[in-house]
């Protein structure tokens, strides 16, 4: 092992100088290992989250938006009138009046409105 | 001096679970000077050295378990991960499309401007020429001639065959004797 020897002697750092920095970098990867492996294990744990996620509640969804998106819109809808029960307020009010005030009402309604 | 334990002794500690941080302080107790003076002869400057091997050992760590083969690989895992983070340091350092080997004229200011009271002209010289060389080459000579690996080692390590191996490790040789013969003259 002369080599290593003669390459040591080309620079400053002492062997015990070596020693202490390869100590401290092996706290160090200990360390940062621990750290990096713990991010990954929680990087895997939320993408199959999210994976559970999607699998679950895309269907759910589309079941959902499935009577929008298949509704038929061609049908008429239907008025209020023709859906209220009984007869309303207009009608009720034609049934009172004579057929004489009912042929004015007809007359004023194409009358000329006077100006005032 | 603490004991040093066997490669097969250390690979069975990281193996069991609860041991592993206790195998591998034993394992950078075992290689880290080892390591240090391999990754700082590619990268020249202390302060890149200590980078490169805190983030050498951080990768060690953190991918003990995907080490797969025997104790007698050990070794040439570790050093290869060194040589990975060393030379990704080094083409961190290049710009995109340019070759690795532009940053030798950095590294050989680098050398210049470190602070080498207790080297000889001898080595200075020695650690010049090595930096004329190009890289994957030199990576070879430094594991062969310093480390004093085996070209099985080396061939793990750099996934290059023994042959070729051999070959850049002649080549290399044979510039450093004539860069050195050539300006062992000048100084």
């Amino acid at each position: 092992m002369i080599h290593n020897n003669l390459s040591h002697d080309s620079f400053v750092e002492s062997t015990e100088y070596v020693n202490q920095l390869v100590q401290r970098c092996t706290e160090n990867a200990i360390r940062e290992g621990r750290i990096r492996q713990q991010r990954t294990l929680l990087r895997h744990r939320m993408l199959a989250a999210a994976a559970v996620v999607t699998l679950v509640a895309g269907p759910l969804v589309l079941w959902g938006l499935r009577d929008s998106m298949f509704e038929n819109t061609s049908q008429p809808t239907h008025t209020i009138a023709e859906n209220a029960e009984g007869p309303g307020p207009v009608e009720e009010y034609l049934a009172r009046i004579s057929d004489e005030e009912a042929q004015q009402l007809i007359v004023y309604e194409f009358e000329e409105i006077p100006e005032y | 001096m603490p004991p040093i334990h066997s490669d097969a002794t250390i690979l069975s500690m990281l193996r069991r679970r609860g041991d592993e941080e206790k195998g591998f302080r034993l394992l950078t107790a075992k290689y880290g000077q080892s390591l240090y003076w391999h990754i700082r002869r590619t990268v020249i400057g202390h302060d890149d050295a200590e980078d490169v091997l805190q983030e050498t050992m951080i990768q060690i760590f953190c991918h003990l378990e995907t080490f797969k083969g025997e104790a007698s690989q050990l070794k040439a895992w570790i050093f290869r991960i060194a040589t990975n983070e060393a030379l990704m340091h080094l083409r961190r350092q290049t710009r995109l499309f340019e070759r690795i080997d532009n940053v030798n004229p950095l590294l050989l200011a680098r050398l210049q401007s470190e602070d080498t009271r207790s080297a000889d002209d001898a080595e200075r010289l020695l650690q010049e020429a090595l930096l004329k060389l190009p890289t994957q080459q030199r990576i070879v000579f430094n594991m062969r001639y310093f480390d004093d690996l085996s070209y099985q080692e080396i061939s793990e390590i750099t996934g290059k065959n023994i042959g070729t191996l051999k070959t850049n490790y002649h080549y290399a040789t044979a510039r450093l004797k004539q860069f050195i013969s050539e300006n062992h003259d000048t100084q």
